[in-house]
């Protein structure tokens, strides 16, 4: 699918309902690709496992909810998993990623089975709980990560030992004060120094004595403290050397990790990706209950019953207007869909065109029911095609487009709105009569919309006609008010597509003309050139059954 | 004085600076090491940007807070590493700092950290309620440089405002600045049903919220700013009362005042009120009242005398003239006083 076709099909609204919750997830995103003709099988399981997930989530509020919460809470190890297998020691916060990625993981991979069985995954619920075991070795794991005895049993005597010296030093100078707060009248502040205002007549007894450290002054006072006496000094010392200790051996724990988790990388490297897809698989069907998704099921055409396109869906609903479903076949050859102006034709098409699209990327579509085969390409020339980069008209890039499907493998899906009308009428039907001629013949599906009756002609072609505008329309009174006519219009055209079988299309043009406020004056006169230009081509037309 | 806020319900208290440089850090280690010897377990965490590099008492590289063991801080990863051997980390958020994700540890033994501020307001409320969760007794916020979003009540149960040297040269406009402030932080709590009902009104729905004859009125303008919208929205009718979504500035209350309306104004809270003194007063001689829907609970005020400009201030003057502006609200010096007041 090119962007062309996304924005025709407005793909990229819809994506942007497709919201994985996880880094990882995100990252799938962008590269995830469409199942592609022999993945059949594949997709069929994806979309029973969203179905599954679905089926779960509505019968269980409680655990929807709980897997929800997971999912935003799961961290992305990847980075941590690149520091493993180039060997280099992650730090204490990477490690703490790491099993809190693995924490979560292991819920996820517990709670997903028991409500949702048919979901499927390859890592082993006992990998996980392994992986957990190696960062936290206690009987009680929890989720989170410290450097604890239970990793390495020097810690907890060194731990002891710096903190007997911490509590040495801290004795030390706590009794190195005390002497000094007994000869002058100080007491230190919560950060243990002296504030001596300048005006003390001890102020010069203060500083020159040994046992006190002038540290810094202000035009008010100084400021002291108690100057290190030998027995602190060397309790820091021995302090200082517990924690260079403490801190060889957390560093030598971190090592043995790194060593540890090398025969899991296979196991963290698969967990990351099964986290990665049952975040799409959520994501996707969470998306999709925005539009009611069902299983598409494989087919060689594409049949949709009561297919809708979310967003016109959404639109006309803010209008007090509903959606009238879109039933279709679309099979090998060309589909062609007829119809008045504004009766829904392009809407049909993109309709199709967006649950084929969604279809393909593996998403419940929005159809009641459906079938669709697997296609190499869709393509979709729909609207203005003008492209002034390359100094194309309408009628040019729409040409440029549609030619360039014929190189493309066999078997996909062209959806063409209008093929020719951005040429004189003439060339234009006979372009587009020999274009449906051709698609007909050959090997990929194709619904085109068109006014031209020539393309009717075509015999192998499958045709669909909206029913039109309600006959009583006729009637009414032109021209209506400002705003009515959109009204009156929208009321009266009934948009369902049903198979042509050669009965005459209405000609509903200069009503709908007449509806949108045209002057009759210029309505009267077209319905006379009409009746000139029929009177002389009708012969051959009427044999068609095309005329009303 | 710690122990009377937890009696009284208090979980958390901002720690907010008057002007940059003010001293917070030294305040905040002061009251939390107070706190702690009252049995209140401290979590840590830091609102905004912090620009600080250097502490203004000691003049030293700006100092960490002192956790004790089994104390909570919020924090950036790459700041617990600094002693990555020191801490349990419990849990991740979905929350950022300027130095990336903010993760929630215990410390297993007596440590320090630097906090790395959350930038959001409802991001450091989900935080302090955690911590709480936890196990903190009391969650100190480190408010960054000129925010008084961490004194937000929404936010925190009560604030300590710290007077720095740093905020001018002179005493005098020191002191000017603190009555300002404190004057505008302490102003009343809406008690009028009706009124709270307007301010809550207008607090949901982002309008102006009108009071009149015993009615509230949804007002089709957002802001004082949309003069014109205000003025077609007030005109015609007798206003008893305005509650504003939003903040109220001397401009905005110059407008009011233009239009003749005795109002009863009412403000979200403190930290949306950015009106100096002098149009306050004019606002109250003209029979005006102003309200907040939510006010601070201001539990004390710290000063510090010394800037780390190189001047300083002599301490016990600063200390009794900010006294003075600020009764009843006791006052401290951190590192002068050896007890906190009402400790």
């Amino acid at each position: 699918m090119d962007e062309d076709t996304g924005r025709s099909l407005r793909w990229y609204d819809i994506w942007s309902r497709f919201q994985p919750r996880t880094p990882m997830g995100q990252r799938a995103k962008e590269s995830l690709s469409p199942f592609m003709p022999g993945e059949e099988k594949e997709w069929q399981r994806s979309l029973a496992e969203q179905e599954g997930l679905r089926a779960a989530r509505n019968s269980r509020a409680d655990w929807g909810r709980r897997v929800e919460e997971l999912l935003k809470r799961l961290p992305d190890p990847s980075a941590v998993l690149r520091m493993l297998e180039r060997r280099e020691t992650p730090k204490v916060s990477d490690w703490f990623r790491l099993k809190q990625f693995l924490w979560q993981g292991r819920l996820l991979r517990e709670w997903i089975p028991e409500a949702a069985p048919d979901f499927r995954f390859r890592t082993q619920e006992e990998e996980w709980r392994e992986g957990i075991a190696l960062m936290d070795p206690g009987s009680v794991p929890s989720a989170a990560f410290a450097l604890t005895p239970a990793l390495d049993p020097r810690l907890g005597p060194l731990q002891s030992r710096r903190d007997e010296e911490e509590r040495r030093a801290e004795e030390a100078r706590e009794r190195a004060a005390t002497v000094v707060e007994e000869d002058y009248p100080l007491r230190r502040n919560r950060e243990g120094e002296w504030v001596v205002d300048r005006h003390s007549p001890l102020l010069k007894k203060i500083l020159e004595d040994p046992r006190v450290l002038r540290v810094r002054e202000t035009p008010f006072e100084v400021i002291c403290r108690p100057s290190p006496t030998r027995e602190e000094t060397e309790a820091i010392r021995r302090l200082n050397l517990a924690k260079e200790e403490l801190e060889a051996v957390e560093r030598e724990i971190l090592t043995r990790l790194v060593a540890s988790f090398q025969p899991k990388l296979p196991f963290l490297a698969e967990a990351v990706e099964e986290m990665a897809h049952l975040d799409l698989q959520w994501a996707r069907m969470q998306a999709a209950e925005g539009w009611d998704g069902t299983r598409p099921l494989p087919g060689e055409s594409y049949r949709i019953e009561g297919g809708v396109h979310p967003l016109v869906a959404e639109t006309l609903e803010q209008q007090g207007r509903s959606f009238t479903p879109v039933n279709v076949e679309v099979g090998q050859g060309a589909t062609v869909i007829i119809g008045p102006n504004m009766g829904g034709k392009t809407v049909a098409l993109t309709t199709v065109g967006l649950i084929a699209a969604l279809g393909q990327y593996g998403f419940l579509v929005p159809a009641c029911r459906s079938s669709m085969p697997l296609v190499p390409w869709i393509v979709a020339v729909i609207g203005d095609g003008q492209d002034s980069r390359s100094g194309l008209s309408t009628f040019g890039a729409e040409v440029r487009r549609i030619a360039d499907t014929f190189s493309l493998p066999e078997g996909g899906l062209l959806l063409a709105d209008e093929v020719g009308r951005g040429t004189n009428p003439v060339e234009g039907a006979a372009l587009s009569a020999a274009l449906t001629g051709h698609l007909a013949r050959c090997g990929n599906r194709s619904l085109q919309v068109t006014h031209f009756r020539e393309v009717l002609e075509v015999g192998e072609a499958r045709v669909y006609r909206v029913m039109g505008l309600s006959r009583d329309l006729g009637s009414s009174s032109f021209p209506p008010s400002n705003g009515e006519g959109e009204r009156i219009l929208a009321e009266g055209m009934d948009y369902r597509l049903i198979p042509w079988e050669g009965e005459p299309v209405p000609r509903d043009a200069l009503t709908i003309a007449g509806l949108l406020g045209l002057p009759r004056g210029i309505l009267q006169d077209a319905q006379r050139r009409l009746g000139q230009t029929a009177t002389e081509g009708g012969k051959a037309t009427k044999s068609k059954g095309v005329t009303e | 004085m710690l122990k009377r806020l937890a009696e009284e319900g208090v979980r958390s208290l901002s720690v907010v600076g008057l002007s940059k440089n003010a001293g917070k850090t030294t305040v905040l280690n002061t009251l939390a090491k107070e706190g702690e010897e009252k049995g209140l377990l401290p979590g840590f965490v830091s609102i905004g940007v912090d620009g600080e590099e250097r502490d203004v008492w000691s003049l030293r590289e700006k100092p960490p807070v002192r956790v004790p063991a089994g104390g909570l801080v919020a924090t950036a990863a790459s700041l617990l590493e600094v002693r990555g051997g020191d801490w349990e980390l419990v849990e991740s958020t979905p929350l950022q700092s300027p130095l990336g994700p903010v993760i929630l540890a215990r410390a297993r033994h007596r440590t320090t950290v630097k906090l790395a501020g959350v930038t959001r307001s409802d991001g450091v409320r989900k935080v302090v309620s955690r911590l709480s969760d936890l196990g903190a007794g009391m969650v100190w916020v480190d408010g960054a440089y000129d925010r008084k979003a961490a004194a937000s009540p929404w936010v925190t149960d009560a604030t300590v405002c710290v007077v720095g040297a740093a905020m001018g040269r002179s005493l005098d406009l020191i002191l000017q600045r603190t009555e300002e402030m404190i004057r505008l932080l302490t102003l009343p709590e809406a008690r009028n049903p009706l009124v709270r009902s307007a301010a809550e009104i207008a607090r949901s729905n982002n309008s102006l919220v009108g009071m009149r004859e015993g009615r509230i009125e949804v007002l089709p303008a957002s802001s004082l700013l949309l003069e014109e919208s205000v003025r077609e929205a007030l005109a015609g009718k007798s206003w008893a009362g305005l509650a504003l979504p939003g903040s109220l500035t001397d401009r905005g209350l110059e407008f009011l005042m233009s239009l003749g309306f005795p109002l009863s104004l009412t403000v979200r809270d403190p930290t949306r009120c950015f009106v100096s003194l002098s149009t306050l007063r004019k606002f109250y001689r003209k029979g005006g009242h102003l309200s907040y829907l939510k006010g601070i609970r201001l539990a004390a005020v710290a000063i510090n005398p010394v800037s780390p400009d190189g001047y300083a201030f002599d301490p016990a003057g600063m200390r009794a003239q900010v006294a003075q502006i600020c009764e009843p609200v006791p006052v401290f010096d951190a590192v002068r006083d050896l007890r906190i007041p009402g400790s």
